[in-house]
């Protein structure tokens, strides 16, 4: 029987979130290059960030990173392709992945800026890591 | 707002206009009387309303209790004006005694009826409807009884009962703005028999048992949708602005109505828009008295008319295309 | 002017009835972008908008209208023009159950009037909130001296759609032909 959330249960905890932002902290430190990591809900709301730059309006990125999400998945379903988990944009200065963390109560997306250099495997490597360990969290 | 078309219909018939004051009466009792006094003085006879401090007063109507002032007293006296005392006492059938005194209740009163027309009517310029004179029969009746229905919805605070020869249609309330329309009848036309009464406590109270719904739309898609009720005659050099776009609730016409609607809602002229939606001009007349009856829009001037119509040819490739287009759409639609 | 793209974009309040009214019209499924709504102040429904709907009709001829549904709120302001860039018009749908509908409505015009002029007006859950009378809308419409059509509809109703649809053909016909 798929139990409907509670009302006041829809936002994350503050307790998920800490535990979101420490793995974002992860990123942000252990990764060359990466510059900016924020989380946010599916439905465009931002819920934490971490940076080492502090040039980028986070509500604003929070709304425009979950609806190119939610575009590519409907895109997806197209060709029977379902559960998107990377998207990652190559521009000439820099990168941007956005990351889906399908956590069952609380689904989020990550967004990472880095530097064009970063060592990409690397990067979705510990992406995957933590989306991984933010859907343990929030599963009961 | 009155719609010049009325006053000018009016004018064009009796040149006479009748001032009525009424003073110290409650306005819902006023309305009461307003509706009574407009069904019995012939509609060729328009009727100003007028304050008791305005000049020129036909007939006054004062609560009684306020008959003996030394105002009213010197006012009358001087100017030697008609009046009607009104009470507050109910009497089983309405009546007026000697001292000039009429008793609610007022509807269907042939004492009323008697002494208007002995006491005001005779002693106006003889001007009767003249039907023939204007080259209209029968449904020029129709129209007067339109523009006594319409100046009656105009009133801001009644509630009046619908009818015509199948029944009751709806009981509306001008102030709130709805009507509760006879579940029976939730989609009719009506015709010539339709009329119209103040409506009684016992209706009022039975309203929940009808369906509510918008006055103004209803009354528009009811004078549309009745193909025997006969329109007002507005000229084809008029020009009219509606204030809101009316809502069809069929899908027949509906196109027509919108395309009317868009031309209307910035000022046009009749012509000009009968030409460009090829319509008759009979159709373009009811869409106007389907808007005159539910208060929708004014006569207007040519200058305040924002609706240009090209009457040159275009045979570019673009207007080939939108046409077209439009067929499709209709067509894939169903519209 | 000439149309290249056949489209109709359907904006307003969250909740109003935009997927709704694609999905009653569209002969494709809905291609929806909908996210877990966490915003349970706003509007209590559990999914919502996030990206571009997308319904279609074909036409006789083959070709294709998009029906193009944008999430509501502000945050996702973005989307709006882009969107509505040659479209042959736009439907602003505004829920009656809300707050303040009249303010919502205002703002909505303000903003989407400058990205496209043909626009029509649908009033929805009009049996929801009998507190707020619906006669509001007219007298706004009629204080404001707009020219814009404005109607009650149900947004599951497919003729309710149709009938905004009619008004934004018959208003490009009219004006159009009145401009050339």
């Amino acid at each position: 029987m798929f139990n409907l959330p509670q009302i006041d249960q829809r936002t994350a905890s503050k307790e998920l979130v800490q535990i979101a932002k420490i793995q974002a902290n992860d990123i942000l430190t252990s990764i060359r290059g990466v510059d900016y990591v924020m989380l946010c809900s599916t439905d465009g709301f931002e819920l934490a960030s971490v940076h080492k730059k502090d040039d980028y309006n986070s509500a604003k990125l929070a709304a425009v990173s979950s609806s190119i999400l939610a575009m590519v998945g409907a895109f997806l379903n197209e060709f029977q392709l379902s559960g998107c988990q990377n998207i990652t944009f190559d521009a000439e200065n820099g990168k941007a992945i956005l990351t889906s963390i399908p956590a069952p109560h609380h689904p989020m997306v990550m967004v990472t800026l880095s530097s064009k250099d970063v060592l990409l495997g690397q990067l979705l490597y510990s992406l995957k890591q933590a989306s991984t360990a933010i859907v343990k969290a929030d599963t009961p | 707002m009155q719609s010049n078309i009325l006053k000018d219909l009016s004018d064009s018939m009796s040149g006479h206009c009748i001032n009525i004051a009424i003073s110290g009466i409650s306005s819902k009792i006023s309305d009461e009387l307003k509706i009574e006094l407009r069904k019995i003085i012939p509609n060729h006879f328009d009727i100003d309303w007028i304050n008791i401090a305005s000049q020129n007063i036909d007939l006054l109507l004062i609560h009684e209790k306020f008959f003996e002032t030394q105002g009213i007293q010197q006012l009358i006296k001087q100017k030697k004006i008609l009046f009607l005392k009104v009470s507050n006492e109910h009497r089983s059938v309405s009546s007026i005694l000697e001292n000039n005194v009429l008793f609610p209740p007022f509807q269907y009163s042939e004492t009323l009826k008697k002494w208007i027309q002995s006491h005001l009517l005779n002693y106006l310029p003889n001007q009767e409807y003249q039907g023939e004179q204007l080259g209209l029969t029968a449904s020029k009746n129709e129209t007067i009884n339109l523009i006594s229905l319409s100046k009656t919805l105009r009133l801001e605070n009644v509630q009046l009962h619908l009818f015509d020869h199948h029944g009751t249609l709806a009981i509306i309330d001008t102030y709130r703005k709805l009507a509760w329309i006879e579940p029976t009848r939730l989609h009719t036309k009506t015709n010539y028999s339709l009329n119209y009464e103040y409506a009684k406590e016992i209706e009022l109270t039975n309203i929940y048992q009808k369906y509510e719904t918008d006055l103004q739309d209803w009354l528009w898609n009811l004078f549309w949708y009745s193909s025997e009720l006969h329109c007002l005659d507005l000229a084809e050099n008029e020009y009219y602005k509606i204030d809101y776009w009316p809502q069809p609730n069929q899908k027949v016409d509906q196109k027509m109505i919108l395309q009317l609607s868009a031309c209307f809602i910035q000022g046009a002229q009749l012509s000009q828009v009968m030409r460009q939606l090829k319509l008759p001009i009979e159709t373009v007349q009811k869409f106007i008295s389907a808007c005159i009856i539910s208060n929708n829009g004014k006569i207007i001037s040519a200058t305040e008319s924002r609706y240009k119509y090209n009457d040159v040819p275009i045979a570019t490739e673009q207007q080939g295309f939108l046409n077209k287009f439009f067929g499709k759409m209709r067509s894939r639609f169903g519209l | 002017m000439i149309l290249q793209q056949y489209k109709i974009v359907f904006v307003g309040s969250m909740g109003a009835g935009k997927t709704e009214a694609i999905k009653s019209l569209s002969e494709i499924p809905v291609l929806a972008t909908e996210a877990f709504n966490t915003d349970s102040k706003a509007h209590n429904k559990i999914q919502t908008t996030v990206g571009i709907d997308y319904g279609e009709i074909t036409l006789d001829d083959g070709a294709k209208i998009g029906l193009y549904g944008t999430p509501g709120q502000a945050r996702f302001d973005f989307i709006w023009p882009l969107i509505c860039k040659g479209a042959l018009g736009v439907i602003i749908l505004i829920d009656h159950n809300n707050e303040a509908p009249l303010e919502e409505l205002e703002s909505y015009l303000n903003t989407f009037k400058s990205y496209n002029k043909n626009i029509s007006i649908g009033i929805t859950h009009i049996d929801e909130n009998t507190n707020h009378s619906t006669t509001i809308y007219r007298e706004w419409i009629i204080k404001n001296k707009y020219a814009y059509p404005l109607f009650l509809i149900d947004a599951r109703e497919k003729e309710h759609i149709l009938l905004m649809i009619e008004s934004l053909v018959a208003n490009l016909e009219v004006n159009f032909k009145a401009m050339s």
